[in-house]
């Protein structure tokens, strides 16, 4: 006789569970961490630019973020009695990934650990996570402890602290966006720098090109939510190409507003962090769009060097809201039409207003200054 | 919109098989939930093939035919579609197949509008799609019916029943759409087959050169683009609110075509349909023809047979929308188009939501279900409806993508029941 089970429809499961969702990203996420190894470690090393303790001091950062999440995790998972699955250790080794390659390099070890504390019990915080982006919040703390108790650019290392001290006594290095390419860009290199990550930033977040490939795999994989990293960085790059143009700057200027300041790391792995962000494709198509228009207002603006971060951080508590809209306009799109026409206004508006308004700081050429020199 | 279902095996083998000489027959009295049906029969009478042994009441009214010829041994409860026990009429099949009336040959074209729907209710004509919706009431308007969509698109994965049809009886299905055209003014018909059906486009193309106003359609291989809603939006680009003919559109598929075919043509009560048999727990899946009423235990054990696994998921319908079983005792009604017999898999544990949105990306209805999940758990109701919850068709897509194993369509159906139970 043969048993015959009864179950709910539908009897076919897709195979792509939410473990593998999370495989997929650690699998994107393994180049960043050994690049993050390489520039601010190996490689230094190896031109003898380097102690063998400042080598190992990324990896010591990485694994200190990762053991104190997985700890924390593991000790909150035995208080609510639960069982650990092979999603959530994923999950966990993932955010302190994120974490640890957003790290300023020279971020004291216990900041490191206190923090990872945090963001793990804020990870475990069901209501919250739908409103706030646990690694967001790390990283600005530490970027806040490192304001209080600080001082010095804490994302130069060893090397780049040597090498820059001499360019920094030549030239402004400045906050002001609307400056010129000997300004932003001639300090640190050229363009081509920024886009192999040989530049100053977060631990593993200056490569573009490996960015890149981290996206169109995750993109492949269907584990991540792209429109809201295309229309990020698309509001980004068309606003700063037309403050561009206003200022007569060249076609570099809004390609270096997208691949520096963390812009492709953010738009890549912290705004598209599933539970704070929208759901629907008109509410990730609105929320990309916000997020593009913030990160300019701050980089203008405020001169705020953590743009990204914060933008990400405020447009993630109104995701719900962004859900709801998106929502409707998947019946009634009409609905939503005004909503995307303000915020193209606004882009089109703010995009002319910087172009025109602000006074551009044309800076020193730094080769013709060490020439006269 | 939908999900392009790669990695769900189709079955190869479109023939079809006939088991048509049951023992025994128990025609449900019942069509989908309603079970609301008047018994003319009782103990002990003789019937004839096409005898009506009920009638449902209502709007709906219609009449439920014998498929066999014998005695009535009872009025029995067997399991039907919908995975519940309702009252069926047991015939004992004496095997003489004599029918009430003898069948006699007519011409397709030879009905008035007023006739065809006459003939189609008296024949018992239902949707054959898994719904079974009174065909009548589709093409009794006073509108305009400008487009017959025949809709060979099988609706989910592992049903080939329409395909098999199609291929066998190619020339009297597309005789019986021009019939159609002819006797309702309809202006165009297009035949929707799936872009992966290669097989059927080719034959199509083969036999349709004569009839000028019938068109084949390639539709995109995704789920659910058998969906009647879907079908009309991709042919006709248009929408509607609760039956196409409202903007001058009938959608049958090849199954019922069929049966007005043989309504038609022999004034043949609906007493036989063809049922797709697969899955991978058994042994020869193939299409089988029936008469209503047949059991699914019968064909089975006669001509497909179980594969030598422990434990078995029967399902009547496709492995999306269909009920699941609790055995194999199932009557075979107008509205079951596949029994699916699949080795039972452990199932993985269920995660909290990871709100990827997965979901909402594949829902051909629009939906938002992690909204609508939220809603219905803080009890909101005006959100509720501000998130149209009652759009859902049940198509179990959601459930089917979800990675954190999340039966999304059953919390969505909750919600639907809340939505309507709080307006009544």
């Amino acid at each position: 006789m043969k048993a015959f089970i009864l179950k709910d429809g539908p009897f076919v499961k897709n195979q792509v569970k939410a473990r593998h969702l999370s495989l997929y990203l650690f699998i994107a996420l393994i180049p960043l961490v050994l690049f993050a190894w390489i520039k601010n470690g190996i490689y230094p090393y190896l031109n003898q630019n380097m102690t063998f303790q400042e080598m190992c001091l990324p990896i010591i950062l990485i694994l200190a973020t990762v053991i104190t999440s997985i700890i924390t995790h593991y000790i909150i998972q035995k208080i609510k009695k639960e069982k650990m699955n092979l999603y959530q250790w994923l999950n966990i080794l993932n955010i302190s990934f994120i974490f640890s390659l957003l790290l300023p390099i020279q971020t004291p070890l216990y900041w490191v650990v206190i923090i990872s504390f945090i963001m793990m019990v804020l990870e475990n915080c069901e209501p919250l996570k739908k409103y706030i982006n646990p690694i967001v919040i790390g990283i600005l703390l530490i970027l806040l402890s490192n304001m209080l108790f600080s001082q010095g650019n804490l994302y130069y290392n060893a090397y780049e602290q040597k090498q820059l001290i001499d360019i920094k006594e030549q030239t402004m290095i400045t906050n002001n966006q609307l400056s010129g390419y000997q300004v932003l860009v001639q300090p640190y290199g050229r363009i081509l720098d920024f886009v192999l990550g040989s530049v100053p930033g977060g631990l593993g977040t200056t490569c573009s090109i490996l960015l890149i490939f981290a996206f169109l795999y995750l993109c492949y994989k269907k584990a991540i939510k792209w429109e809201i990293t295309i229309t990020y960085i698309l509001t980004v790059f068309g606003m700063s190409a037309f403050i561009g143009l206003f200022s007569k700057f060249g076609y570099w200027y809004p390609i270096y507003q997208i691949i520096s300041g963390g812009l492709l790391f953010g738009a890549v792995f912290l705004a598209t962090d599933p539970m704070s962000t929208p759901t629907t494709t008109a509410g990730k198509v609105l929320y990309g769009l916000c997020l593009g228009i913030i990160t300019i207002i701050l980089r203008y603006f405020v001169g705020c060097n953590e743009s990204v971060l914060i933008s990400i951080f405020l447009m993630s508590l109104f995701s719900m809201k962004l859900d709801d809209i998106g929502s409707i306009a998947r019946f009634h799109f009409e609905k939503s039409i005004p909503i995307f026409i303000c915020i193209w206004i606004c882009i089109l508006a703010l995009g002319i207003f910087i172009g025109t308004k602000y006074q551009v700081e044309q800076g020193i050429d730094i080769y013709q200054k060490r020439e006269s020199i | 919109m939908g999900y392009k279902l790669s990695d769900l095996r189709k079955m190869s083998n479109v023939t079809i098989t006939e088991y048509l000489t049951p023992k025994y027959v128990y025609i449900p009295l019942a069509s989908g939930k309603d079970d609301n049906v008047t018994t003319f029969v009782k103990k002990g009478d003789y019937v004839a093939i096409g005898t009506v042994l009920g009638k449902r009441k209502g709007i709906n009214k219609v009449p439920i035919h014998s498929s066999v010829s014998g005695h009535v041994v009872g009025i029995v409860k067997k399991l039907y579609v919908t995975g519940e026990m309702v009252r069926c009429v047991k015939i004992e099949n004496d095997g003489k197949e004599n029918y009430i009336e003898p069948l006699t040959k007519k011409k397709l074209t030879q009905y008035t509008k007023e006739s065809f729907l006459e003939t189609i209710l008296d024949m018992g004509v239902v949707g054959l799609g898994g719904k079974g919706f009174p065909t009548y009431i589709k093409y009794n308007t006073d509108k305009k019916i400008h487009t017959l969509i025949v809709n060979a698109v099988e609706c989910e994965p592992y049903i080939t029943s329409d395909t098999a049809l199609m291929m066998e009886k190619c020339e009297e299905i597309l005789e019986t759409v021009d019939a159609i055209m002819e006797i309702n003014h309809i202006d165009c018909a297009m035949i929707a087959v799936s872009k992966s059906n290669t097989e059927l486009i080719h034959k199509l193309n083969k036999f349709i050169g004569t009839y000028l106003n019938i068109k084949v359609k390639v539709v995109p291989n995704i789920y659910p683009m058998g969906w009647e809603r879907n079908l009309v939006r991709e042919l006709c680009h248009t929408n509607y609110n609760d039956i196409p003919v409202e903007k001058g559109i009938v959608v049958n598929n090849v199954s019922t075509i069929f049966a007005i075919y043989e309504a038609l043509k022999y004034h043949k009560p609906m007493i036989e349909r063809v049922v797709t048999f697969a899955g991978d727990g058994l042994k020869k899946p193939c299409n089988v023809r029936i008469k209503i009423g047949t059991l699914a235990k019968d064909v089975i054990a006669s001509c497909i047979g179980y594969q030598s696994v422990e434990e078995v998921q029967l399902v009547a319908g496709g492995p999306f929308m269909g009920s699941g079983l609790t055995n194999d005792n199932l009557a075979l009604s107008p509205e079951v188009n596949c029994v699916l017999a699949l080795p039972y898999e452990k199932e993985e544990p269920i995660l909290p939501c990871i709100r990827c949105g997965k979901c909402a990306t594949v829902c051909p209805a629009k939906l938002n279900p992690t909204g609508i999940d939220k809603a219905y758990r803080k009890k909101d109701l005006k959100k509720l409806k501000q998130l149209e919850v009652e759009r859902c068709i049940g198509c179990g897509l959601c459930s089917y993508i979800c990675p954190s194993n999340r039966n999304v369509r059953k919390q969505i159906a909750l919600a639907k029941q809340r939505l309507r139970e709080e307006e009544k």
